[in-house]
C-alpha cells in the first residue's frame, strides 16, 4: 500500500516538473510513453503479485491470471520468434502446461515476467530444434500478421509488412514486436528478455531504421 | 543513417494497421485446459514424490550416521588400545584372536562350533583339572586362596558330567 502510494507521489512529480519545463506537444508524448507506462507498470506488478499469490496456494485458478497477463503478449513474442501462428499458438500451449509445472518456481521468482519469457524462449527454440530436424519447415508457410480489427483491410500494407518484418534478424524483430505491439517500455523488453535497456532501445532502433528504409515508399 | 521519431512514429502507425496476437476463445479453452491437466496431474503426483523423496533422505542419513558411529568407534579404539586387533579386524577371524590370548579350551570350543560337532567333554574335564590342580598348589606357593573379587570356584569333576 505504501509503495503504492510512493508510486502516485513520484506520477504526480513527474507531472509537475513536465508541466514546468516541457511543452504541451511532449508532455503529451510523455504522459503517453512515461506516465502510462508507469500506471500500467503498476497494474502488471499488482498482476504478477495476485499470480505468484495463487501459484503460492497452488490453486488452478492462476492458470486464468496467467492467461489474462501474458496470452496476448507471448503469442506475440513467439510469432515474432517463429514467424508463424500456427507454430506460435502450439508452443504457447506447451508454455502453459510448462508454467503449470513448474508453478512453485514461478511463486517464488523474483520477476515473474523474465521467468516466463525464458520458457517461451527455451520452447520456441526447442520447437524449432524439432522442426528443423523433422524437416517439414518453410513447406507450407503461412501468413503470420493478419489485418487488424479495428483497421481498414488493406492486405498489401499487410504482406509488405510481414516481409519487412520476416527480413529482420529475430532479436531486432522480438524488440520491435512487442515495442509496437506489446506497447512495452524498453526496460520492460529488457526485463523480459534479459538484456539491458540500451540494448533493447538499440536493437528497435536498428530494426526501424531497416524498417523504414523498406517501407517509406508505401508510407503516405 | 539516423531517423527521428516522427520516422518512427510514421512505421509504427503502418505496423498497427496489421496485429500478430490474436487470441480466440477457442485457444483459450485449449491452452488453459491443457495446462490445468497439466496442473492437475503434477499435484496428483506430488505425494508420493515426497514419500520416495523423504524415504531416500532417511535411508542416506541413517548410512551416514551409523558409518560415521562405526568410524569413531574404530578411531577410539586404536587410541586406547595400540596393540589390540578390534573386532572389526578380529571378525574376520576369530581364532586367530583367539590364539593371542592363548585360551586352548577355548579356542578348542570354537573348533568344535566351527566343525559343527558337540563339545569334547573329556578334554573340557581334563582341562578343568589341570586347571584346578594348578590352583591347588598355588597357596602352597604363597598365593592367596581368597576368591573375593575373582571368578567362583572351578567345579569339580562330578560337577562337570552334566555337561556332556
Amino acid at each position: 500500500m505504501l509503495q503504492y502510494v510512493l508510486n502516485r507521489v513520484k506520477i504526480y512529480e513527474r507531472i509537475c516538473f513536465f508541466t514546468q519545463t516541457k511543452s504541451p506537444g511532449s508532455l503529451r508524448l510523455e504522459g503517453r510513453m512515461g506516465v502510462g507506462a508507469e500506471d500500467r507498470d503498476l497494474d502488471e506488478r499488482w498482476a504478477d503479485k495476485s499470480i505468484q499469490e495463487a501459484l503460492a496456494r497452488d490453486d488452478p485458478a492462476a492458470v486464468e491470471l496467467l492467461w489474462q497477463r501474458y496470452a496476448n503478449d507471448l503469442l506475440a513474442y513467439l510469432v515474432a520468434v517463429l514467424c508463424s501462428r500456427h507454430d506460435a499458438k502450439d508452443v504457447l500451449q506447451t508454455v502453459f502446461v510448462r508454467m503449470a509445472g513448474k508453478r512453485r518456481k514461478l511463486a517464488k521468482a523474483r520477476c515473474l515476467d523474465a521467468y516466463v519469457y525464458r520458457i517461451a524462449r527455451n520452447e520456441a527454440v526447442s520447437y524449432r530444434r524439432r522442426q528443423h530436424r523433422d524437416r517439414r519447415h518453410a513447406a507450407d508457410r503461412e501468413p503470420w500478421l493478419a489485418p487488424s480489427r479495428s483497421g481498414p483491410t488493406r492486405s498489401e500494407i499487410v504482406d509488405l509488412l510481414e516481409t519487412a518484418l520476416s527480413g529482420l534478424p529475430e532479436s531486432q524483430r522480438q524488440v520491435v514486436v512487442m515495442k509496437v505491439y506489446g506497447e512495452k517500455t524498453f526496460q520492460k523488453i529488457g526485463q523480459s528478455l534479459g538484456i539491458s535497456l540500451n540494448t533493447a532501445a538499440s536493437r528497435y532502433r536498428y530494426g526501424m531504421e531497416k524498417l523504414w528504409n523498406l517501407l517509406k515508399e508505401q508510407l503516405p | 543513417m539516423s531517423h527521428g521519431d516522427a520516422e518512427y512514429d510514421r512505421i509504427e502507425r503502418l505496423m498497427k494497421q496489421a496485429t500478430v496476437s490474436d487470441l480466440s476463445e477457442a485457444l483459450k479453452k485449449r491452452v488453459v485446459g491443457a495446462a490445468r491437466k497439466a496442473w492437475l496431474e503434477d499435484r496428483d503426483d506430488v505425494p508420493a514424490r515426497i514419500v520416495l523423496v523423504r524415504l531416500a533422505i532417511s535411508a542416506a542419513a541413517a548410512i551416514l550416521v551409523v558409518s560415521s558411529a562405526e568410524f569413531y568407534s574404530r578411531h577410539v579404539a586404536s587410541h586406547e588400545h595400540p596393540g589390540v586387533i578390534r573386532p572389526a579386524t578380529e571378525s574376520a577371524d576369530l581364532g586367530v584372536t583367539l590364539q593371542l590370548h592363548d585360551l586352548k579350551i577355548v579356542r578348542h570350543l570354537v573348533t568344535n562350533v566351527r566343525g559343527g560337532s558337540q563339545i569334547d567333554a573329556q578334554a573340557v574335564r581334563t582341562h578343568v583339572e589341570r586347571t584346578r590342580k594348578t590352583l591347588d598348589e598355588s597357596p602352597k606357593n604363597g598365593i592367596s586362596g581368597s576368591t573375593e573379587g575373582r571368578s567362583g570356584p572351578i567345579p569339580h569333576e562330578r560337577d562337570l558330567a552334566s555337561y556332556s
